[in-house]
């Protein structure tokens, strides 16, 4: 910045702020979207257990590809999303699978076909929301200086 | 704290509710003699650091939140449901620490309170509620 006014100065001060908060943000709302896409086996698959905060995925991935992201369903919308970001704007994430709730928050008892479950929650979205502001944190870290 | 310690206390709480309602826990199949209203919980453990320089067991904050899911019955009004989900939500009011020999858990926010859903043959309410060790 040497050779420029102090108004010239803060100008690029304020930009490269600017740009550092959309990093931030952009980074750590993809951290939470891609750690809640991150997949597990389900037991459609054989699993015989689970971890809370990871996504299960079946023969069809139909959960994990009913990710819609500001109206736009894919595995990987979140990027496009994400890539027209700015500050300010907002993001909606939906996963629109008709099953998709109770995976997240569990399952019990009896259907409308008379099967039986006791499912726990996977709480894929829930879990991770959570952990947004350790994210930012680690992401501030990375353009602090 | 270890994680058996904070499921010990957060059910602990839970089971002095008044009115008590039937506790059903993880990894536990239903008993068919359980009526609806029962409590379904889940204690998801989102995430356990050290922010000391030394380390060592008595400085790991954990966090995580429990959920209490309220199971009542279907084709009703949605007033019972409420109703415990509420009693719940202020038997864990942000700021309680249930400290015993163990540790702390101290609930760090107002427990969300969520819609109910439609589910199988229940109308189930869940109760989000935020902790975190110390």
């Amino acid at each position: 910045m040497a050779g420029k006014t102090f108004t010239a100065q803060l100008a690029d001060f304020e930009k490269l702020t600017t740009q550092n908060l959309k990093y931030v943000a952009v980074e750590a709302i993809q951290d939470v979207v891609s750690a809640a896409q991150t997949a597990q086996r389900g037991i459609t698959l054989g699993a015989t257990s689970f971890v809370e905060g990871k996504i299960p995925e079946g023969k069809t991935k139909n959960l994990k590809n009913s990710l819609t992201s500001n109206g736009t369903e894919g595995e990987t919308s979140y990027t496009v999303a994400l890539g027209a970001y700015d500050i300010g704007d907002t993001l909606t994430f939906a996963w629109t699978a008709p099953y998709a709730l109770r995976m997240e928050l569990g399952f019990t008892g009896e259907d409308s076909k008379g099967r039986t479950y006791n499912q726990a929650g996977r709480h894929f979205v829930g879990a991770n929301a959570r952990k947004f502001p350790e994210f930012v944190a680690a992401r501030a870290k990375e353009v602090s200086k | 704290m270890k994680e058996t310690d904070i499921s010990r206390v957060l059910r602990a709480r839970l089971k002095t509710l008044t009115p008590a309602y039937p506790i059903l826990y993880e990894n536990k199949d239903k008993p068919e003699a359980m009526m609806r209203p029962y409590l379904v919980t889940d204690v998801i453990r989102v995430s356990r650091r050290n922010p000391g320089v030394k380390g060592g067991a008595s400085g790991v904050i954990a966090r995580g939140f429990f959920q209490v899911t309220v199971i009542t019955d279907l084709d009703q009004f949605d007033t019972l449901a409420l109703t415990v989900s509420g009693s719940i939500a202020l038997h864990f009011p942000k700021a309680l620490r249930m400290t015993d020999a163990a540790g702390t858990v101290a609930i760090i926010d107002e427990p969300n309170i969520l819609k109910g859903i439609r589910d199988g043959s229940d109308w189930r309410t869940d109760v989000q509620i935020d902790y975190e060790t110390s």
